[in-house]
């Protein structure tokens, strides 16, 4: 009896528990909707890059897109639209003027781009000048210098968006086969690529210092040369004749080492989605 | 089982003790009373018909300026200043704000303005902000907001209603454009001014910081007697009201016999002159104004720096890094590094012991060699220091220290050196403590050199 009366407690007291509040309380929430903008800059971005490749540029200062220890300070409104028609001209329509080069565009285009007007300045009195996240989002930095008849601004514009573009391709599809295992001497300790000299990485095997930091580093600079640098193959592929010099002799040694990196890296685009690399360059080297 | 029923009537009782009218305690959800409070300070920001006056001191150390800002609903402001940078680029601008709540409610200034362009300077460590979290609202309407993003002792804004008027009545934006022709004249880092008395004898050698809005008097001189001088140090930040120049601090005192108390100047007329050194006359400016004592001045861009002269008894070595090497505005690392392969920076002996002998004097560049050996290629000179001009008087040769075998082209240090010294014109100037600018002004390149023993 005291069991059976225990038991007729516990389960009054449980259809209490689950009774006395909140009867009608519905979990569901409102829609958080954004209101379309009429800035002229906002249609502009909307037409060409949202709706046509999915890509949102980010001009407008938000403090979340930088790294709370780098100083930033947002475009100017004026340069935006020249910025973006400079993305248009360098970046989208090389790749997507190539046969399979719209669908890889499309595919592979980060979610965001990030525009901020300065360079961007760390805590330690350095400067960077461009980031990416995860194949996400591509920070470029320095639109509040642009001037497309300065080779320099161009040149660090561009590093930076191929760079960063190049990383998404081995994100995907890894690295090429034996990437690893052609210049595996060659790379630096962590942190320290920056006391290599250009020409020192050039005789490691590597198209910069930086290169020599990780093997996707590495990947990613190739490829970035490979797209932007007008004397891509004399100074990183081709040989120089009559070497004198042991330094000549170890800068030979090292585009042996980066002919298989570039043939590695223009099989690998081919092999996974379809799209010569060079005929990209030559389409940016025409520009440029 | 009397225990058991009580614990029952007791839990049954606590449980349907709880409605929904003691667990709401808001009325609206998180999101909704959010809304709301941006709601309210966009309201409030766009309120004054004339909008907002601000006066704002980036720093404390720097001066301060009036800004003007009206807000908008369509989510523009109208932003007016003084800061006479970039042709005038920051007189009058629209840009975009946000209203924001992250920690609490933040004005955000979207786009690059005025407010930006104060917080790039000095590799953005100069402390001006463009983020601001709104504090409250005072009693007289007034909006408080504190800036978001200084570490320490962080900036606040008084948001005042403007008056009609207000605006143009107070910027100076003749009187700061006026400024900066006077203190680009020569186009060097640290511009040495000369504030001349027409009723007294007496002028000031003073610097001026058209962007930190400060201004130092570093020397008294006789005009009747320039022998006779009298070191002065006193700096002030200031305001730009109008046609004057405020100083937070007046300079009181006697000067080379002259008592003497400027609280402002009131500037009237901007002259032409031009220095005759170089081959061809480099075009100057003169300022005529009145100070807050009635007294009658004219302020010119000058060579000559009563401090420049300093370095050669502060000091017996000094470095100047490839990247502060600038040829008429512009840098030029990348180029001395191509010129000069393996320099790494420029090196100046002054008076310099080399354990014994007589005293070392030369100039040149440290290299570092791909092999890991250093060289220091330096040309000797013979110094005569003529108030702050320095003629070099060069060895017709380079000196050679360290390795001997160098991958730099030797010859090509001279292009640097002639640029520094060419014409004998080499004015040195102190850009800040133990920092100092060797300026040649018919080349228009710089060299800033810093003191290697601090």
């Amino acid at each position: 009896m005291h069991t059976k009366i225990k038991s007729i407690l516990i389960i009054g007291a449980l259809l209490s528990l689950t009774t006395s509040c909140f009867q009608d309380e519905s979990v569901s929430a409102p829609v958080k909707t954004n209101p379309v903008s009429d800035d002229p800059i906002d249609i502009y971005i909307q037409t060409n890059f949202i709706d046509k490749y999915g890509v949102a540029v980010r001009y407008r200062y938000v403090d979340r897109y930088v790294d709370q220890n780098k100083r930033v300070t947002p475009p100017k409104r004026e340069l935006v639209e020249p910025m973006l028609d400079f993305l248009t001209d360098f970046w989208v329509d090389p790749f997507i003027n190539v046969p399979n080069g719209r669908k890889f565009f499309e595919d592979y285009v980060p979610a965001e781009v990030i525009f901020i007007g300065s360079t961007i300045y760390n805590a330690d009195g350095t400067v960077t000048l461009g980031t990416a996240d995860a194949g996400a989002r591509i920070t470029l930095s320095e639109v509040n210098d642009i001037d497309i008849t300065n080779k320099n601004w161009i040149f660090r514009q561009l590093g930076t968006i191929y760079h960063e573009f190049a990383h998404i391709m081995h994100q995907r599809n890894n690295l090429p086969p034996s990437w690893q295992e052609i210049s595996p001497q060659g790379y630096t300790s962590l942190g320290s690529w920056y006391n290599l000299t250009d020409e020192e990485a050039l005789q490691r095997g590597f198209v910069s210092p930086y290169g020599t930091s990780t093997f996707n580093e590495d990947f990613a600079e190739v490829v970035a040369f490979i797209l932007y640098k007008p004397d891509f193959y004399e100074r990183y592929i081709n040989d120089e004749v009559g070497c004198t010099t042991s330094d000549c002799d170890l800068r030979n040694e090292g585009r042996a080492k980066l002919r298989r990196k570039y043939n590695a890296i223009l099989s690998h685009y081919q092999q996974y989605v379809g799209v010569d690399l060079l005929e990209v360059r030559a389409i940016i080297q025409a520009k440029l | 089982m009397k225990k058991g029923i009580y614990t029952f009537l007791l839990l049954a009782a606590v449980l349907a003790s709880c409605n929904d009218s003691t667990v709401a305690i808001f009325e609206k959800t998180a999101d909704e009373r959010v809304n709301e409070a941006i709601t309210a300070l966009k309201e409030d920001l766009t309120a004054p018909t004339n909008g907002w006056k601000i006066k704002y001191r980036p720093e404390s150390g720097s001066g301060s300026f009036y800004v003007f800002m009206k807000f908008e609903e369509n989510g523009s402001v109208r932003i007016r200043t003084d800061l006479g940078a970039n042709n005038g680029e920051f007189f009058d601008q629209i840009i975009t704000y946000r209203v924001d709540n992250r920690l609490g409610l933040e004005l955000i200034m979207e786009n690059y303005c005025f407010f930006s362009f104060l917080f790039e300077q000095d590799g953005a460590t100069f402390g001006a902000e463009f983020e601001f979290s709104f504090v409250n609202k005072t009693p007289d309407d007034a909006l408080v907001f504190r800036s978001k993003t200084d570490v320490s002792d962080a900036t606040i804004l008084l948001f005042e209603e403007a008056g009609a008027t207000e605006a143009d009545n107070t910027l100076g934006t003749e009187l700061a454009t006026n400024l900066n022709i006077l203190a680009s004249d020569l186009a060097n880092f640290a511009p040495s001014i000369k504030l001349t008395y027409t009723n007294k004898d007496l002028l000031f050698f003073i610097s001026l910081d058209n962007f930190k809005r400060t201004l130092s008097f570093t020397a008294a001189v006789r005009k009747t007697n320039t022998q006779i001088t009298q070191t002065v140090n006193f700096g002030t930040p200031y305001t730009i009201i109008g046609d004057s120049v405020v100083f937070d601090t007046p300079l009181t005192g006697t000067f080379v016999g002259n008592n003497i108390t400027i609280k402002s100047i009131k500037f009237n007329t901007l002259t032409d002159g031009e220095i005759n050194v170089c081959a061809d006359p480099i075009p100057i400016h003169g300022y005529t104004g009145v100070t807050s004592s009635n007294d009658a001045i004219i302020i010119e861009t000058r060579l000559l720096d009563a401090k420049g002269a300093a370095f050669a008894t502060l000091s017996d070595f000094y470095f100047c890094p490839l990247g502060n090497i600038v040829d008429n505005g512009q840098f030029v690392a990348d180029k001395v590094a191509e010129d000069v392969k393996g320099a790494q920076a420029m090196q100046l002996y002054y008076n310099y012991d080399l354990g014994g002998g007589p005293p070392f004097y030369a100039i040149g560049f440290y290299i570092q060699n791909t092999n890991g050996t250093v060289t220091f290629a330096l040309r000797e000179f013979t110094p005569v220091l003529n108030n702050n001009n320095l003629v070099f008087n060069f060895a017709p040769d380079f000196s050679i220290f360290g390795s001997q075998q160098t991958d730099a082209n030797i010859d090509n240090i001279n292009i640097y050196l002639d640029a520094l010294a060419d014409g004998d014109n080499t004015y040195v100037f102190e850009y800040a403590p133990n920092v100092y600018e060797f300026f040649n002004p018919c080349t228009g390149w710089s060299f800033v050199f810093i003191n290697a023993n601090q």
